[in-house]
């Protein structure tokens, strides 16, 4: 055994797809889905049992520890809102997005983590360094922003936002309008819905090839000299989990700020403000004879 | 020339892509150290905008790492 055998440990390369566990009714169960469904499950019984055991005049290490996590949070999603109003509404949305993406990226550093296998697949694996999970969560909350617009502005301000028919009217009656204007307007039109679709791919795509290359810097590093290198490298993961998921979360948070407008300054009322405030007045209406 | 050459040419060129990237963060930060410099008490305000602008800079970085991976 020579001496480059001793210090260089072969490892197989990451793949980019996650690795099927087992099938569950013909439904494929990848490593990545289980170590979602892990740290789904972690971050909810510390929450449910965090809250079943809060006390103000003696907070345990936990609580305090979890205090700090949600004050950063609140300053954070504030600055980047730059108002109150904004921040109290979007703040469930974005720090459950902060939580779990930095829940995930965290545990991809624990030593260990990957290596349980069963039938020679581990069974898991960070679950942001899989495309899925990211496209998922950055395509869900961009579908979240598309109603928060049409509650905003109503359905013809949602339609007028992309394709603005009513500036094109305006033109008209002053009379300063051209083919090439015209034109122009479609053109950006679709340019912005395409952009919708942009945002959304490429905020997924930066969270999944930051962590991705982690995965895969770690293995290169590991085949180049095993012993001291990578700690270093896991070191910089440290930081660099922390701001990517500091990024993700404010890109999803300015995802948002560029699609809601203020609702209370709207004279007319939107469709699902209706639905939702008359499924606010069963809700009331229930209460009041459970109570009776 | 061999396809697994052209590939290795490939993958090398899509490491230049570092260089741009490289300097556009550069910049930003520079830019944002400046202005912080300038006026500390603003320094919470701009940190954030620094880092979605940083990471907007940084797609094409992580566009080439895709590309990367896909070759």
């Amino acid at each position: 055994m020579n001496i480059s055998q001793f210090i260089q440990f072969k490892r197989d390369m990451v793949p980019i797809a996650p690795d099927v566990v087992f099938y569950l009714w013909g439904f494929p169960i990848a490593n990545s889905t289980l170590s979602l469904i892990f740290v789904s499950f972690v971050v909810l019984f510390v929450a449910i049992f965090i809250s079943k055991n809060i006390s103000v005049d003696n907070p345990g290490k936990l609580q305090s520890f979890l205090e700090m996590i949600f004050e950063s949070l609140v300053s954070q999603v504030k600055s980047v809102t730059g108002s109150e109003y904004h921040a109290t509404r979007i703040f469930a949305l974005i720090s459950a997005v902060f939580v779990f993406v930095g829940f995930s990226n965290y545990l991809g550093l624990v030593p260990g983590f990957g290596s349980i296998t069963w039938n020679g697949v581990s069974i898991f694996r960070t679950a942001t360094s899989d495309f899925n999970t990211t496209f998922a969560i950055a395509f869900g909350c961009l579908i979240v922003f598309q109603l928060v617009t049409i509650h905003d502005f109503g359905l013809k301000g949602f339609f007028l936002k992309y394709i603005p028919l009513d500036k094109l009217a305006a033109d008209i009656k002053k009379g300063v309008l051209s083919p090439i204007y015209i034109f122009v307007t479609f053109l950006i039109a679709v340019l912005d819905i395409i952009g919708e679709f942009a945002k959304g791919i490429s905020a997924s795509l930066r969270l999944f090839g930051n962590m991705y290359a982690g995965e895969v810097l770690t293995s290169i590093l590991i085949g180049l000299f095993a012993f001291v290198l990578p700690s270093f490298w896991i070191v910089f993961g440290l930081l660099g989990s922390l701001v990517q998921t500091i990024v993700f979360g404010s890109l999803i948070t300015v995802f948002y700020m560029q699609s809601a407008g203020d609702p209370r300054t709207r004279s007319e009322k939107g469709v699902i403000l209706q639905v939702i405030n008359s499924l606010k007045k069963i809700f009331i209406w229930k209460q009041k004879q459970q109570g009776i | 020339m061999e396809t697994e050459a052209a590939r290795y040419i490939a993958k090398g060129m899509i490491i230049m892509s570092m260089l741009g990237t490289a300097i556009g963060e550069g910049i930003v930060a520079a830019k944002a150290m400046e202005a912080m410099g300038r006026n500390p008490e603003v320094g919470d305000m701009i940190f954030p905008k620094m880092i979605v602008a940083m990471a907007i800079c940084e797609s094409t970085a992580i566009y080439a790492l895709v590309a990367f991976f896909l070759i």
